[in-house]
């Protein structure tokens, strides 16, 4: 394995690492012209959450994958921009940019776009923009916050702890809990079991364009997915409900996986989840590649 | 048009043994003649080095702004660097902080070298100049004062952050960690073992503290501790502590930032 740093973008201000195998220890090409994009955890630079990203990278090196983990402008070692660009656009344009840095010097023909939460977010922007993007893994998503959002936490919380919680069940009997949150969840969920558009409705048009839009474009490209959740993360339940058709006619033929990290928060922090995401990813590219 | 500002270049690099290359970026001083003297910035670790990365370039860039020679870099293990977390020591690191002095002198040509570290980096550092006596000056930012209430600080914010972290995987004996770091029973027993107070750093160095707590018995304590250095100076700001902080809320105690390169530059003109 072998890693090198990177300095690129229009006036150097681009930081990077690139991964790959030892030139010198690999016995195979397979995947050479392949190379995988890691984008910012939000703040947090290039190393990933809990370094996550260092440890993914290595792994896919040893799959004969390189892996360039960069920071956006103005995150991590990277300097910031000076031409006013909205945040979306500058990086969309920063991850093009490495993109065309690594097919000139490095001989990449297809990418695949790696993300956690706003990295997620990035993934799907550059995946959508670029038609050398194949593939995406996007890892706990980040979410538009909305009413809908607030409810589908709130039901969470009621079905993954409170249920189980004695402490809940005092607060209810003890007339102490938040009836009108609890009552929201129960007409959410029985609006959703009937009619699974309804909350369609009330979510922001703007929101639900862009999430069809993006789902119908991985459709029609034939762009592969994986979408990782960890077990307090609300994404999946998120997109069914207000996606709804698109997201489940991806899931069906096979084009998009889900999985979710059992025990993991939203960072994943635990070893052990950071050792199930790396293993998802890599099984998921085995399969795929 | 030039939309990304070349003042604020940093030349990365790895440097080191091969198979224990060290990652580290190289703020060149802006300023023009630059100082004949280098800043070696040294990282806190696990989850402290993650929360306070974006802090420590603010202030390269401001010190390389007024004419300083600074490298930031990451301990073997640690962020872009060689090896896995669970393979450092602070015998490592302490011997990573002087690869690294080294490296920051050739790259910039001068042989007058400070040190500043934040958290355990600070006591890593200290550590450093009562073995070398080449150091200039030495700024201790909220050094770890006790290894032992460190480590168990800690794993207390670990298990607070989440008790069902780990169990339904690993089951009933999960190996220990530290918000998203593995602590093995070396590490535990290297960082349990120190004690700030029993690092003689040489008499002849400049020392500042920092410390963002204005009361309580840290703030005490690390005013005792610098009270036998001839020329130790103690400065106490309210402050932000990043590394505490979840990264989206804050990332950049800028006073504490400001006072620092005040002070080096102060110290330096």
């Amino acid at each position: 394995m072998k890693e090198h740093a990177l300095k690129f973008g229009t006036n150097g201000s681009l930081i990077g690492i690139l991964t790959e195998d030892d030139p010198i220890d690999s016995s195979s090409n397979a995947n050479k012209g392949l190379v995988a994009l890691l984008f910012n955890a939000g703040l947090i630079h290039h190393v990933g959450p809990n370094r996550i990203y260092v440890k993914l990278a290595r792994r896919l090196a040893g799959m004969d994958i390189r892996t360039l983990r960069f920071d956006f402008s103005g995150i991590g070692d990277s300097g910031p921009r000076t031409d006013k660009l909205p945040a979306n656009d500058s990086m969309l344009d920063d991850a093009l940019q490495a993109m065309d840095e690594l097919e000139r010097n490095w001989g990449a023909k297809a990418f695949i776009c790696i993300g956690l939460c706003a990295g997620a977010a990035a993934a799907a922007q550059v995946g959508i923009a670029d038609d050398r993007v194949k593939k995406l893994i996007m890892i706990n998503p980040m979410l538009p916050v909305s009413p809908q959002t607030n409810l589908l936490h709130h039901s969470n919380y009621y079905y993954t702890s409170a249920l189980f919680n004695p402490r809940s069940w005092f607060k209810l009997i003890s007339l102490r809990s938040n009836y009108l949150s609890i009552l929201k969840v129960i007409h959410m969920k029985i609006k959703v079991k009937f009619r699974p558009h309804s909350m369609r409705e009330d979510e922001q048009s703007e929101v639900l364009a862009s999430l069809r839009h993006f789902f119908h474009h991985m459709k029609v490209e034939g762009k592969q997915l994986l979408m990782l959740f960890s077990e307090d993360d609300i994404g999946e339940q998120y997109l069914q409900a207000i996606v709804g058709n698109e997201y489940n006619i991806l899931k069906q033929s096979g084009q998009m996986k889900t999985k979710k990290l059992v025990g993991a928060d939203h960072l994943v922090a635990p070893l052990s989840c950071q050792q199930d995401l790396i293993e998802s990813v890599t099984d998921w590219l085995n399969e795929s590649v | 048009m030039e939309i990304y500002n070349s003042r604020y270049g940093i030349e990365p690099f790895f440097f080191g043994e091969t198979s224990k290359e060290l990652f580290g970026c190289y703020h060149k001083s802006i300023q023009v003649p630059a100082r004949k003297h280098g800043i070696l910035l040294c990282n806190p670790m696990g989850q402290e080095y993650i929360q306070s990365h974006r802090a420590f370039y603010q202030l390269a860039v401001k010190l390389a702004k007024i004419g300083f020679h600074v490298l930031r870099f990451d301990y073997f293990g640690c962020g872009d660097s060689a090896g896995e977390f669970d393979q450092g020591s602070v015998h490592q690191w302490v011997s990573d902080i002087q690869m690294a002095a080294s490296a920051l002198k050739e790259r910039s040509n001068q042989s007058s070298i400070s040190l500043l570290g934040l958290r355990l980096g600070a006591t890593l550092a200290a550590m450093v100049t009562e073995q070398s006596d080449v150091f200039d000056t030495l700024i201790l930012w909220e050094p770890v004062l006790n290894g032992r209430k460190y480590v168990e600080e800690l794993l207390g914010m670990h298990k607070s952050f989440s008790p069902k972290v780990g169990k339904r995987i690993w089951g009933s004996d999960p190996p220990e960690e530290m918000l998203g770091f593995p602590l093995t029973a070396e590490l535990k027993q290297d960082l349990e073992a120190i004690q700030l107070e029993r690092i003689k750093s040489h008499p002849r160095m400049r020392l500042l503290t920092i410390c963002n707590q204005s009361d309580g018995f840290y703030a005490e304590e690390l005013v005792r501790l610098i009270q036998a250095q001839p020329q130790a100076e103690n400065q106490t700001i309210d402050d932000h502590q990043v590394w505490r902080e979840e990264v989206y809320k804050r990332l950049i105690p800028i006073t504490t930032i400001n006072s620092l390169v005040n002070w080096m530059d102060m110290a330096h003109s």
